[in-house]
C-alpha cells in the first residue's frame, strides 16, 4: 500500500506539473506557456531578432513613427540652431582625444572672454567614447564679431595617476562665417605628458 | 644631445597642429553618440550633418554610419534603404567589407541564412603587421550562428573560439550552440558546451544571465543523461539569489525527490514556500512539500500541509478571479501599465506606483503575466511611444518660443533696416568721408608747400584760436587800408605785421607737430569710418540673414507634429489593447494552472485521508483486544 501511495503521489504531483515525471517539470516549465525561454530557447545577442509576421507589422508601424519623428527632430534642431546661433555670431567648440594614454579626463571648463560658459564632467562611458575617436561638441554659443578669447581648463589624472590640471588659451577673430574651435588632447611620447592644443577655423 | 635634438625637432613637428576639417569633426560627434550606445542621438546627428551639407569628402563613410545607426535603433527599412543607396562603384575594399557586415546583420535579423553566408564570405579583415589575424567579434558570432543553424557544430565551435572571451557574443554563441546540440540529441556535446559557458568568467550583465541560464540548462542535460547527482551539484552552485533562483530551486527539489532524498527536497520546498510572493515555483512547492513529508512517513503532517496548500490555492484562485473581473476594464489595465510608463531614472515614482499595485495585487508575481518575449517587445514599444508622446506634448510650447524668437529677430531686422534707411547712417557715413577727404587734402597741401607767410598757409595750420586771431588781424589790416595814410596807420600796420609775424613763426615752429596731429586725426577718422562701414555691413548682413530665416513655417511644423502625435496615439491604443489581452490571457493561464493544482491537491487530500484512516484502523485492529 505504501508503494501504491507513493506512486499515486508521484502521479498527482506529475499531473500538477503537467509533465510525465517530476524531474521533467523543469523542462515543462521552460516551454512557451510558462516562464520564457530560460534554457531551451536560443538567446538573442542582437536586439534585432527575427520577428513573427504580427510583430513585424508592429515594428513597421513603430519604424514609420520613429522615422517621421527623427526627421521632425532634425528639422527642429536645425531651426533652433539657426535661430539661437546665427552664423555671424556662432562659435562651436569641439573636444577630441588622440590616444590619451597619459591623461584620464574628468572635467573640462570653458571660459569665453573671461566668462565661464560651460563646465562638463565626464562619465567613464563618455571618456571612453572620446578615447575611441568620438568628438564631443562641447559648446555652441554666440560671440561678438572681432577678437575673442577662449580658455579651456582640463582636469583629470595625468601620468602615474596624479591629479592633473592644465589650461590652453586661443584667441580668434570672429567673422560672418561660423567659427569652430577644436580642443585636442593628445600624448607627447617624447615628454611622456599629455598635450592640450586648441585650433581655430576659419 | 641627440635626445634633446629629437625632442626639440619632435616638439617642432607637434607644434604644427593640422586643423581638422569640420566634416570630420561632425563625423566624430556621431561616433561619440554611437560609442555611448546612444543610437537615436547618433542617427539624429547624422541626419543633421546631412541636412547641413557637412558630409565632407567621404560621403560613403557617413552613409554606412547612418545605416548602422538606423539598424541599431531598430529602423531596419531605413537601414536597408541607406545601404542600398551606396553604389558599388563608390566603395573602397574596406567600405565593401563594412557594407557586407551591415547587410549580414540585416540578413541575420531576418534569419536569411543564405544572405548571411553570402555577405560574411565577403569579409576578410586580413592580418595585422605582427601576423595576427584580425577578428571582429560580431562577425565571428554570426559565423558561429550560421554554422549552428546549418548543423555544422564543429565550424560553430571554431568560430566561437575566435571570439574574445570578454565579449558577450561568445556567451550568446555558446549558449545557442548548446541549445542546438541538445535539440539534435547530441547531449554529451551540449553538456560540454553548457559547462564551458558555465565556467566562463563573464563581465557583462547579459553574459552573467546567460551563464546562469547555461547552468540551469546543464542541469537539465545532465538529468537527461541520468547524471542526477551531478545535476544537483550544478544547481547547488547557482547563486542563492538571481533571476533563475526559483527555477533552479524547483529543479533542485525535483532532483532530490528523484534521488529519494526527501529530507533535502522538503527543505527546498519549504524554502520556496516561505517566499512572500506567489510564483509557479512556490505553487509547485505547496504540493512538493507535503509529498516529501509523505515519503518521510509524516502522513498526518503531510495531510495538514496538503490542506494548507488547498487553502492557499483557493485563496490564490479567488484573488485571480477577482483580478480577472477587474482586468476587463481597460482603465484598470491602463493603470497597471503605468508601472512600466515611469521614466527609468525616476526610481521614486516607479517604486510608488509599484507599491500601489503590490498592495492591490500582491508582490510582483503579476509581472509574470507580461513576461513572455513578444510581450516584452510590446512593452518596450509602448514605453517608447509614451516617451515620444511626452516629447510631442512639449513641442507646441517649444515652437511658440521659437516663433517668438523669430518674431523678435524680425523686429531686430526691421530695426536694422530702419537704422540704415531712416536714421541717416549712410548720410553720417558720407559726412565723415567728406571730412576725411578734407583732412587728407590739407595734409597733402602741407607736405607739398614750403612755409610762407600767407593767410592760406597759416590758416591751414592754425587752430581755432589762432585762426580767429589771424582773421581778426586780416580784417583790421583791411580796415586800416581804407583809412588815410598817416603815422598812426603806419604804426598800427606795423603792429599787425609784428603780431602776424609772431603767429607765422609759431606756426612754422609747430608745423611738424601740427602735421603729425593732423595725420593722427585723419587716421582716427579713417578708423571711425571703417567702424561705420563694418557696422553697416553687419547690420545689412544680419538683416539679410534674419529676413531669410523668418521664412520658417511654424504652422507646417505643428501640422507635422500633430500628424505624428495622432500616429503615436493610435499606436499606443493598439499596444494597450494587445497588452490588455496579454494580461488577461496571463491571468486565465494562471487560473487554469491553479485550478489544476487545486484539483490535484484535493485528490491528494482525499487519498491521504483515506490512507490515514486505513492506517489508523489497521493500528486499532493491531492494538485491539486479542
Amino acid at each position: 500500500m505504501q508503494r501504491i501511495a507513493l506512486t499515486l503521489g508521484a502521479l498527482f504531483l506529475t499531473c500538477a506539473l503537467g509533465a510525465p515525471a517530476f524531474g521533467d517539470a523543469l523542462d515543462d516549465a521552460m516551454n512557451a506557456d510558462t516562464p520564457p525561454d530560460a534554457a531551451d530557447a536560443p538567446a538573442q545577442a542582437n536586439p534585432a531578432e527575427a520577428k513573427s509576421g504580427n510583430t513585424a507589422a508592429l515594428s513597421g508601424q513603430m519604424e514609420d513613427i520613429k522615422h517621421n519623428l527623427v526627421e521632425l527632430k532634425r528639422d527642429l534642431v536645425v531651426l533652433e540652431e539657426d535661430l539661437l546661433y546665427p552664423a555671424s555670431s556662432q562659435v562651436a567648440v569641439f573636444l577630441s582625444m588622440d590616444v590619451g594614454e597619459f591623461f584620464a579626463l574628468d572635467a573640462v571648463t570653458l571660459k569665453l572672454n573671461g566668462k565661464d560658459v560651460t563646465h562638463y564632467l565626464y562619465t567613464q562611458k563618455q571618456a571612453d567614447a572620446l578615447f575611441r575617436g568620438g568628438v564631443q561638441r562641447l559648446y555652441v554659443g554666440n560671440v561678438k564679431q572681432g577678437e575673442n578669447q577662449l580658455t579651456a581648463f582640463f582636469t583629470g589624472r595625468g601620468p602615474e595617476g596624479r591629479d592633473y590640471r592644465r589650461a590652453t588659451t586661443v584667441t580668434f577673430q570672429k567673422s560672418f562665417e561660423p567659427s569652430y574651435v577644436e580642443l585636442k588632447i593628445s600624448d607627447s611620447t617624447a615628454k611622456y605628458q599629455p598635450e592640450f592644443v586648441a585650433t581655430v577655423s576659419p | 644631445m641627440k635626445e634633446f635634438l629629437c625632442d626639440w625637432i619632435l616638439s617642432c613637428v607637434l607644434s604644427v597642429q593640422p586643423v581638422t576639417p569640420l566634416a570630420d569633426l561632425y563625423y566624430g560627434t556621431v561616433l561619440y553618440d554611437y560609442y555611448q550606445d546612444d543610437y537615436q542621438q547618433a542617427l539624429l546627428d547624422t541626419l543633421i550633418v546631412e541636412r547641413r551639407g557637412a558630409v565632407g569628402t567621404d560621403p560613403v563613410r557617413l552613409q554606412l554610419a547612418k545605416g548602422s545607426f538606423a539598424f541599431a535603433d531598430g529602423m531596419f527599412a531605413m537601414a536597408e534603404q541607406t545601404f542600398a543607396s551606396v553604389g558599388d562603384g563608390e566603395l573602397t575594399p574596406l567600405d565593401k567589407m563594412r557594407l557586407s557586415f551591415h547587410l549580414a546583420r540585416e540578413d541575420f535579423r531576418r534569419q536569411d541564412w543564405d544572405g548571411v553566408e553570402r555577405n560574411l564570405a565577403n569579409i576578410d579583415l586580413g592580418k595585422s603587421w605582427l601576423g595576427h589575424e584580425r577578428i571582429h567579434p560580431e562577425v565571428e558570432f554570426m559565423r558561429a550562428e550560421l554554422a549552428t543553424e546549418r548543423g555544422d557544430f564543429t565550424a560553430a565551435q571554431t568560430a566561437i573560439e575566435r571570439i574574445d572571451p570578454k565579449q558577450p557574443f561568445r556567451a550568446y554563441a555558446l549558449f545557442n550552440l548548446g541549445v542546438s546540440m541538445r535539440a539534435a540529441n547530441q547531449l554529451e556535446q551540449a553538456e560540454q558546451t553548457f559547462a564551458t559557458l558555465g565556467a566562463m568568467d563573464v563581465y557583462e550583465a547579459d553574459a552573467l544571465d546567460l551563464k546562469q541560464r547555461a547552468l540551469v540548462a546543464l542541469s537539465l542535460v545532465k538529468r537527461q543523461r541520468t547524471e542526477a547527482a551531478s545535476a544537483q551539484t550544478v544547481l547547488g552552485g547557482l547563486p542563492a539569489e538571481g533571476r533563475y533562483r526559483d527555477l533552479a530551486l524547483t529543479s533542485y527539489g525535483g532532483l532530490a525527490m528523484d534521488n529519494g532524498d526527501y529530507e533535502l527536497a522538503a527543505r527546498i520546498w519549504l524554502s520556496l514556500k516561505k517566499d512572500a510572493y506567489w510564483s509557479e515555483s512556490s505553487a509547485t512547492a505547496q504540493l512538493g512539500f507535503p509529498m516529501s513529508l509523505e515519503h518521510m512517513s509524516s502522513r498526518e503532517l503531510a495531510l495538514t500541509n496538503y490542506r494548507a496548500a488547498e487553502a492557499n490555492f483557493e485563496g490564490r484562485l479567488g484573488e485571480l478571479q477577482s483580478v480577472a473581473q477587474r482586468a476587463e476594464d481597460p482603465v484598470w489595465v491602463g493603470g497597471l501599465l503605468q508601472v512600466f510608463a515611469q521614466p527609468q531614472d525616476d526610481e521614486k515614482t516607479t517604486n510608488a506606483v509599484m507599491d500601489e499595485w503590490r498592495q492591490s495585487l500582491g508582490h510582483t508575481d503579476w509581472l509574470e503575466w507580461l513576461a513572455t518575449e513578444d510581450v516584452q517587445e510590446l512593452l518596450l514599444q509602448w514605453r517608447e511611444l509614451h516617451s515620444m508622446q511626452d516629447w510631442l506634448k512639449g513641442l507646441p510650447e517649444e515652437l511658440s518660443t521659437f516663433d517668438a524668437l523669430a518674431a523678435e529677430q524680425r523686429r531686430r531686422a526691421a530695426a536694422a533696416r530702419e537704422m540704415i534707411d531712416t536714421r541717416g547712417l549712410l548720410d553720417r557715413r558720407a559726412q565723415v568721408s567728406t571730412q576725411l577727404a578734407d583732412m587728407h587734402a590739407r595734409i597733402d597741401a602741407f607736405n607739398h608747400a614750403a612755409p610762407e607767410r600767407t593767410s592760406a598757409w597759416m590758416l591751414a595750420l592754425a587752430n581755432d584760436d589762432e585762426a580767429k586771431l589771424l582773421n581778426d588781424l586780416a580784417s583790421k589790416r583791411a580796415l586800416l587800408m581804407q583809412m588815410p595814410d598817416d603815422p598812426a596807420r603806419v604804426q598800427l600796420l606795423a603792429k599787425i605785421d609784428y603780431l602776424e609775424g609772431i603767429a607765422f613763426w609759431n606756426l612754422v615752429d609747430e608745423s611738424e607737430t601740427r602735421l603729425r596731429d593732423a595725420e593722427k586725426a585723419a587716421s582716427e577718422t579713417e578708423g571711425l569710418l571703417a567702424g561705420i562701414d563694418s557696422k553697416l555691413e553687419r547690420v545689412a548682413h544680419a538683416e539679410g540673414v534674419i529676413a531669410e530665416g523668418v521664412q520658417t513655417d511654424f504652422l507646417a511644423f505643428q501640422t507635422r507634429a500633430d500628424s505624428i502625435t495622432a500616429q503615436v496615439a493610435v499606436a499606443i491604443a493598439d499596444r494597450e489593447t494587445r497588452l490588455g489581452d496579454q494580461i488577461r490571457s496571463g491571468i486565465h493561464r494562471e487560473i487554469a494552472q491553479v485550478e489544476r493544482q487545486l484539483l490535484v491537491t484535493r485528490i491528494a487530500i482525499a487519498r491521504a485521508t483515506d490512507e490515514l484512516a486505513m492506517e489508523r484502523s489497521g493500528n486499532d485492529m493491531a492494538g485491539g483486544p486479542q
